[in-house]
């Protein structure tokens, strides 16, 4: 005799599951440009950054580097980001690119560099912060996931 | 290029007998939760055990342009060109590769005693990523994409941030249908905006007859071209090299 446990549908919508067994069918992945509902916003503020000219901050800021534009956009498509808020998007006077984000009395930034290394910096509000440099995509991963709690 | 069958008595040692029987032309495998609903299946005689694990195996040549997938109601066989100055492999070239493969996954369950796959369902799948500024920009106005979209906009919301759509035409046998889906979506290899156009036509044969599959496979096909020419323009086919 057996017993079947059938997985719910977390998301309750039959459009979801058809989504999910669509996205299961890719062979090169994809990430919905709709989810998170700010990743849209957020990638045009990234490509917005390209407009940027020498000397943007008054102090000598170098051009943002297409380097770390498309570095910042692939790290975003490859998160499980979908718990995220909407990170604050800046650029960096090295040519790099930062994201900034706060949950509750956690603080993460993310230094993508004109070279496309990665830097992260995690702070716990009236602690010291934990710099860091990030090898793998998992590394970015492990630090928002340490924000989010998990 | 897929068939769908009634569920058999496939089980997890399965899946490694049959690499081994691929392993020479696909050394490469991938495990994978399967499509469609699933379920774990636990032995109540011997709590804890488990009497059926739902999975989903890949397997990939070499070159890793053709894939095969397997569950126990599914077999899937995938083409993708490996980068843009890749040779295309048209419909004509592939089918064959298909049925060969076939025919090896159901010699193997026959020999393995695990019943004649009866197929519910035959599917061709094309999956296009149409990258931003080419051809077009605006995520919110995909008519220089697809003529007959819409453009969604009221007096009061304006412009959308983007559109997305999920269609399905009926074939007119009734046999199957057309499923089209446009997605606007980042491709996680290079970061780069893209829509993705997924066009799929199935449809049920009469029978599990070869010839029957491959007639409904070359359906499903005429439908798949006959669907991306009518819903994307004149200007695309010019962009992407299209008689």
């Amino acid at each position: 005799m057996a017993q079947a446990l059938q997985f719910p549908n977390l998301f309750g919508l039959e459009r979801s599951r058809q989504d999910q067994d669509s996205n299961r069918r890719q062979w090169s992945g994809v990430k919905s440009l709709q989810s998170p509902a700010w990743l849209k916003e957020t990638y045009d503020r990234i490509s917005a950054l390209k407009t940027l000219e020498e000397n943007w901050d008054s102090y000598g800021g170098l051009p943002v580097a297409e380097g770390a534009i498309s570095t910042t956009r692939v790290v975003l498509s490859n998160l499980d980001i979908e718990d995220m808020p909407k990170p604050h998007v800046a650029p960096l006077p090295d040519g790099g690119i930062g994201l900034h984000w706060r949950l509750g009395d956690r603080d993460v930034e993310i230094e993508v560099e004109s070279n496309g290394a990665i830097h992260f910096l995690r702070t716990t509000l009236g602690h010291d912060s934990t710099p860091g440099d990030a090898r793998s995509l998992k590394d970015v991963q492990d630090v928002l996931d340490w924000a989010l709690g998990k | 290029m897929a068939f769908a069958f009634v569920p058999l008595s496939w089980s997890v040692p399965h899946f490694g007998a049959f690499w081994r029987e691929l392993r020479e032309e696909y050394p490469t495998f991938e495990v994978h939760p399967p499509i469609g609903e699933f379920k774990v299946e636990f032995n109540s005689v011997a709590p804890g055990t488990i009497a059926d694990l739902p999975v989903r195996c890949w397997f990939k040549n070499d070159q890793s342009n053709r894939l095969i997938q397997v569950q126990n109601n599914r077999f899937f066989h995938n083409w993708r060109r490996p980068n843009p100055s890749a040779q295309y492999l048209h419909y004509a070239e592939l089918k064959p590769v298909f049925e060969k493969e076939w025919d090896r996954f159901r010699d193997f369950v026959q020999r393995y005693d695990l019943g004649v796959p009866n197929v519910l369902s035959c599917e061709v799948a094309y999956i296009n990523h149409l990258d931003r500024r080419v051809g077009w920009d605006n995520f919110s106005d995909l008519s220089s994409i697809f003529p007959s979209v819409g453009s969604f906009e009221g007096s009061f919301v304006k412009k959308p941030e983007t559109i997305a759509a999920n269609v399905s035409y009926v074939m007119p046998s009734h046999e199957g249908r057309l499923n089209v889906v446009i997605q606007p979506a980042i491709r996680q290899l290079d970061g780069k905006e893209i829509i993705q156009l997924s066009i799929t036509g199935s449809c049920r044969p009469a029978s599990s007859d070869t010839n029957e599959l491959m007639r409904c496979l070359d359906s499903c096909r005429e439908w798949v071209v006959r669907g991306f020419d009518d819903l994307t323009s004149p200007n695309m086919h010019k962009i992407w090299r299209k008689k």
